[in-house]
């Protein structure tokens, strides 16, 4: 497969920015810059009209973050670095104001900044960036008509995000650079008949280029049933029942549960009820849990974070018990943790959080069929709308567009939409009794931090058999 | 000066029909604070440029036209910016769609501008801090009522100026202040699963109205307070729902968001213009209220409000829900001509008529009112709501109890002709309209 194309722009950057960062490491006890430069574009078939934009990811600018008798600041922006000198006094003069304005704020210790130099070019077998849009456009479209054809759609919508990422961290020990592309493809439908309307998807994603779209066309074959299948949906009866998660909500569960849970960021402001459970019993014994840039392939895998701390995996459930939290530079320094490489933006002109990357559960021994079967009344539970965390009162939300009833070890036919499931996360994670040898991670959603904030991640791994209140 | 760039870049570019840019000059501040002490500032200074082309086609007799949105970095040198032009040019000429054409130049309204105006972002934060954390040094409402406090706030402050032109000639500038708040705040709850217990939440601001942010301060800790001790919400509960603030605003924005020309030329939206999107008959009989919803270009305090639309197109009110009838429909341009219907623009704010009932009448009937959900959700294709709860109350129409845990779910459609609305009026995210709203057909699930 060939290589992704760095930018070109920020190559250029590299030296001018080494210059700067040298200059301003004899004003600062620490300084550092992440320059980025993402790029991409998106297709996209609605019925009467295709186009072509870009994905909500693209960014190009700079943050220089800075340490200054303890206190750390950082100021973000995108226009022209220009000459050295004047650059440098116009950076360290921001700095310099926003240190002065933080006076008496909390002091770290001394960043560490170890010598490293590393690059990292990704692969992707068919180069999205310089392709021409129109047969993707074409290939979108054919599958939105497809999807229009079926019984009791009325509204189809296809799209495909191909994005570029590249990033390059300079401080006075490090020198690295990234380039790596990922893509998504998704495909909506809404059926109605009458006052009722459903709607269902499918999606595919990855460190893909072009090629992502030869993984969601079989997709649609599936979706058109599910439409017509939808509209004959009702309700489940609200109480607590076995469930079957299927990967995409097993790993949103994974995510909502330890993943935002064990986010080192919400230990350090006494957010995290977690901080109280190392060593202790989370989960059911069969349970094993990790995220990291490293250890899987997917979009949230990275060489190095936005803090420029590489990514490592972070093994954050063994056997039931909680082992491992994820940070951020500024929190693992506060509480002496060792850094994973988990300090993610949104873009150069967001704060750095400890944020996920890859989150899964590991794969285990039963088949789906062994899971059905052993269930005398519950539901199979597919097609992610949203999950959402509670990392101080372990309260858990997710909501399943696809609930499929089981009655005696089969399914019966009888479909729910939407369900809302809930339980409180040691309970839901301790009653986990079936996983799957399955493995399945899925990027094609983001991953916002309170009200925003939003990074690339993937979840999934297995399907999981559990209890949760349904609704 | 990248402007000029750009223009040129577009002049040198061969196929291109029209063209659309807009700037967005932005200065802001951060401030990231645990307890209360400031754990780090930041500052941003950015300009970002957004240029759509549109390409010109012609097949069997008709005129069709492409597009293709790109971004334009100001730090972008004539020859890269010349690629990405062409480029974007090659892109919109794979669409075939309808041909449209372009808002013309408009007048835009003059705005009084933000309060905040006159100094910079850097110089209001330590102001906004203050006035944030005034809230807290409030005495206890109730000597029983557990200590709460905030755990951390996230304050973000900047000016903006925003800038749109295309090659109809059309040129508007206008300038806003955008502020944003997140909070957690935090009480000790009972001994057993809870602990310790905490709210978060966020909301956006264009003034500086210290005597507000005050009180949301002091709002959210006695609500927290209540979360702290809540009893978990009991099962078996058949009673309707009450729903305030942010969450109302979710229900009510159903019918705005299906208002919406995108959702409409899509066939995602179930409106027709003229068509009722509740039934009065059935709306007297349960004691309901109709509709009456408006798009609003300016909602007093609201950072989203705006003379113009993104493609420039001027901005006044427009009524779109009249007493439970579709009146009008806003959005991008090019849905309203290919739907033969008026160009009124695309709107991010609502406004929703006051309803019938004063709020302590909604409260008059055995109820549950949700305060606070994990992450409250109504589905624009379906109608169907619902989210876990956070924080409630369950009332017997004289006296409540705050409850916790457990979810709600519905449906919009279901709900539509028993809706009842309260005549009291308060700006709750992107609406203006009432403060709080019935639904009578909802399934609860308790947490016992």
């Amino acid at each position: 497969m060939p290589e992704c194309s760095p930018s070109p722009w920020l190559e250029s950057m590299r030296s001018p920015l080494e210059a700067i960062v040298a200059v301003l490491s004899r004003h600062f006890d620490y300084i550092s810059v992440l320059g980025t430069d993402d790029s991409g574009f998106s297709c996209r078939a609605v019925p009467g009209e295709t186009s072509a934009s870009e994905p909500m990811w693209i960014q190009r600018g700079f943050v220089a973050r800075a340490q200054s008798k303890g206190l750390v600041v950082e100021y973000s922006f995108n226009e022209e670095l220009g000459d050295v000198a004047e650059t440098s006094r116009r950076i360290g003069e921001r700095l310099d104001a926003l240190i002065s304005a933080q006076a008496g704020g909390k002091l770290y210790p001394p960043l560490p900044d170890e010598v490293a130099e590393q690059r990292f070019i990704g692969r992707v077998a068919i180069d999205a960036l310089s392709a021409d849009p129109e047969p993707c456009l074409a290939r979108l479209a054919a599958i939105r008509d497809k999807l229009l054809g079926a019984p009791g759609v009325v509204s189809a919508m296809a799209r495909a995000d191909f994005v570029r990422v590249s990033r390059c961290f300079i401080s006075p020990g490090r020198d690295l650079f990234q380039c790596f592309d990922w893509s998504q493809a998704y495909l909506f439908g809404v059926a109605r008949r009458a006052g009722l309307a459903k709607s269902s998807y499918r999606v595919a994603s990855g460190l893909l280029g072009l090629e992502v779209l030869d993984l969601l066309e079989p997709e649609l074959p599936g979706l058109a049933t599910e439409m017509s299948d939808l509209l004959e949906a009702g309700h489940v009866e609200p109480g607590e029942y076995d469930v079957i998660l299927c990967p995409d909500m097993a790993g949103t569960l994974a995510h909502e549960a330890f993943g935002h849970g064990v986010e080192l960021d919400m230990f350090a402001k006494k957010r995290a009820k977690a901080a109280e459970y190392f060593g202790k019993r989370v989960a059911s014994p069969i349970v094993n849990m990790y995220d990291g840039a490293s250890g899987t392939s997917h979009v949230g895998s990275f060489l190095f974070d936005d803090e420029g701390n590489f990514g490592t995996k972070t093994e954050v459930i063994k056997d039931g018990i909680l082992v491992g939290a994820f940070s951020d530079g500024l929190s693992a320094l506060e509480l002496g943790f060792p850094l994973t490489g988990n300090g993610r933006r949104q873009a150069y002109d967001h704060k750095a959080y400890a944020r996920m990357t890859n989150t899964y559960f590991a794969s285990g021994a039963a088949s789906l069929d062994d899971m059905i079967a052993s269930t005398r009344h519950g539901w199979l539970l597919d097609r992610l709308d949203s999950g959402m965390e509670d990392p101080r009162n372990w309260g858990i939300q997710l909501v399943a567009l696809i609930g499929k009833e089981i009655k005696d070890g089969a399914l019966t036919g009888r479909i729910a939409s939407p369900v809302f499931c809930s339980g409180y996360v040691p309970d839901v994670l301790g009653a986990i009794s079936m996983i799957s040898s399955d493995f399945e991670l899925s990027g094609s959603g983001a991953c916002g931090k309170g009200y925003k904030e939003f990074v690339k991640v993937s979840s999934g791994g297995p399907c999981v058999k559990t209890r949760m209140n349904l609704g | 000066m990248m402007i000029e760039a750009v223009i040129a870049a577009l002049a040198d570019c061969p196929g291109v029909s029209d063209w659309r840019l807009s700037e967005l000059r932005r200065s802001g501040s951060e401030y990231f604070l645990v307890r209360e002490s400031l754990d780090m500032s930041r500052h941003v200074e950015a300009i970002d440029y957004r240029l759509v082309v549109y390409v010109d086609t012609e097949r069997d007799g008709k005129r069709l036209r492409g597009e293709a949105a790109v971004s334009i970095h100001p730090t972008m040198a004539a020859a890269e910016l010349a690629t990405v032009v062409s480029r974007a040019v090659f892109a919109a000429s794979k669409s075939h769609n309808p041909w449209y054409p372009l808002p013309e130049a408009v007048t835009s309204e003059t705005r009084r501008p933000s309060a905040f105006e006159g100094r910079e972002p850097a110089e209001w934060m330590p102001l906004l801090r203050s006035a944030f954390y005034r809230g807290q040094v409030r005495d206890r409402a109730r000597a029983e009522d557990p200590e709460a406090r905030v755990n951390s706030l996230e304050l973000f402050l900047s000016r903006r100026e925003t800038r749109i032109l295309n090659s109809r000639g059309l040129e508007a500038s206008f300038s806003a202040w955008r502020g944003y708040v997140e909070f957690t705040v935090e009480a000790e709850g009972k001994e057993g699963k809870e602990g310790k217990v905490e709210l978060t939440d966020a909301f956006s601001f264009s003034e500086p109205d210290f005597a507000r942010f005050e009180l949301e301060t002091a709002k959210r800790l006695a609500l927290v307070q209540d979360r702290a001790v809540a009893a978990a919400l009991p099962s078996g509960i058949d009673l309707p729902l009450i729903l305030t603030g942010a969450a109302a605003a979710d229900v009510l924005g159903y019918w705005f968001t299906n208002c919406n020309l995108a959702r409409v030329y899509s066939k995602s939206s179930p409106f027709s213009m003229g068509g009722a999107v509740q039934d009065p008959s059935t709306l007297a009989a349960n004691g309901g209220d109709l509709l009456t919803i408006s798009a609003e270009s300016e909602l007093l305090g609201h950072p989203d409000s705006a003379p113009c639309d993104p493609e420039g197109c001027g901005l006044s009110r427009v009524v779109l829900c009249e007493q439970g009838i579709v009146k009008d429909f806003v959005g991008p341009s090019r849905y309203a001509t290919w739907l033969g219907l008026p160009v009124r623009g695309d709107y991010p704010l609502f406004s929703v008529a006051p309803g019938s009932h004063s709020e302590s009448a909604l409260r008059s009937i055995p109820h549950l009112e949700v305060a606070y959900f994990s992450d409250f959700g109504v589905a624009a294709d379906s109608g169907d709501f619902g989210a876990e709860i956070r924080l409630a109350w369950l009332s017997d129409g004289k006296t409540r109890r705050p409850v916790r845990g457990g979810s709600i779910t519905g449906n919009l459609f279901e709900n539509r002709d028993g809706i009842r609305l309260s005549n009291a009026l308060s700006l709750s995210g992107p609406m203006f309209g009432p403060s709080s709203l019935l639904l009578p057909k909802v399934s609860i699930t308790g947490a016992e």
